[in-house]
């Protein structure tokens, strides 16, 4: 009878609950092990949009700097420039065309315009700044490539460019990739005048 | 019933303390390889970008090499051979310079004297991890009387 007895508390012993330290010592590893993979996969998450958005950056400078440089060093003269909104006007007289890169500060981007096309070519998204400045031919001497600075359109030899452009993911607060390229370009077919 | 309950207590009981430490091992290395896979990916995108950077760097120092003329470039005190130049976004510094030397492979033509092979070089070291010593070069030539209509528009200098 004791035997008898003994046998159902056993089983309700074995098949009985967990204890309230048991399950706190399993809540807290728990926790811990979820907040860990949490952690690594907003991590990870983070870094690959960053990846992304610079490997589609550099993707798109790289293009934009390409066709710039085919451009510019076919260009036979430096038109003019403007500041606001920044432009400068290239001319082609071999092809008998104009070549106008402006630079939208509300839109972000930078597009060419050819005179023999009537809708512009968007270069840049997401242009955070684009400035140039303009050289002469005629270097300095006792440095490496520099230049003296072109005071007007015509006596322009060597445009030099810089951009910024940047992308955001959920506001600038969750991802901010940027990247930042400069070119030299010379106006090959640009005769002295 | 003592007796029989004694194995079926045994066969109930939790992991033994070496098959926990065995799976906290691979668990351990499971995730250590994940962070190197991905240290690995964000080491070669930077590795790249730098790169990227160096052949801008060099291409543009390029670009303007053509614009001295032959007595300029070829006179140590006109035309300075060392640059330095940097990626503000991964903080990365280029040292450069710039070597002319005779044409090799050429043989011995009568205007080889007039002819130089102009060697650009960057140097950077990665500013993350083993500071690994990198090195581009970009080569070209310039011949003495084969710039005047570039630079000057068809006049003699």
């Amino acid at each position: 009878m004791i035997m008898s007895s003994c046998k159902p508390s056993r089983i309700a012993g074995r098949s009985a609950g967990v204890t309230l330290v048991e399950l706190m010592v399993a809540l807290g590893v728990g926790s811990i092990v979820l907040a860990v993979v949490a952690t690594v996969t907003v991590f990870g998450a983070r870094s690959f949009m960053a990846l992304g958005n610079y490997s589609a950056l550099d993707q798109q400078s790289c293009a934009g700097v390409d066709q710039m440089t085919r451009e510019i060093r076919q260009a036979t003269a430096l038109i003019s420039t403007n500041n606001s909104p920044k432009a400068l006007v290239f001319t082609n007289a071999n092809k008998g065309i104009t070549i106008t890169y402006a630079w939208n500060a509300n839109t972000k981007q930078l597009t060419a315009k050819y005179s023999n096309e009537s809708q512009e070519r968007v270069l840049l998204r997401g242009c955070e700044d684009w400035s140039f400045h303009l050289w002469q031919r005629t270097p300095y001497s006792n440095l490496t490539n520099v230049f003296y600075a072109a005071t007007s359109p015509k006596l322009c030899k060597l445009v030099d460019m810089s951009w910024k452009c940047s992308r955001t993911v959920g506001g600038t607060k969750l991802l901010n990739t940027e990247s930042i390229q400069t070119a030299q370009i010379v106006l090959r077919n640009q005769k002295a005048n | 019933m003592r007796i029989l309950t004694e194995p079926r207590k045994a066969r109930l009981s939790a992991y033994t303390l070496t098959e926990v430490m065995v799976s906290v091992g691979i668990i351990g290395v499971l995730f250590v390889s994940l962070y190197l896979a991905f240290s690995a990916g964000f080491t070669v995108i930077r590795v790249a970008r730098e790169n990227l950077r160096a052949t801008q760097i060099l291409v543009q120092r390029e670009e303007t090499v053509r614009l001295y003329t032959w007595s300029q470039l070829t006179d140590p005190t006109y035309f300075k051979t060392n640059f330095v130049d940097n990626f503000a976004p991964l903080g990365t510094t280029y040292y450069g310079n710039i070597t002319l030397s005779q044409p090799a492979n050429m043989g011995s033509p009568s205007y080889l004297s007039d002819i130089r092979t102009v060697t650009l070089t960057v140097r950077w070291t990665n500013s993350i991890g083993s500071k690994l010593p990198h090195i581009r070069q970009m080569q070209t030539q310039v011949a003495h009387y084969g710039l005047q209509n570039y630079v000057f528009g068809g006049t003699a200098p």
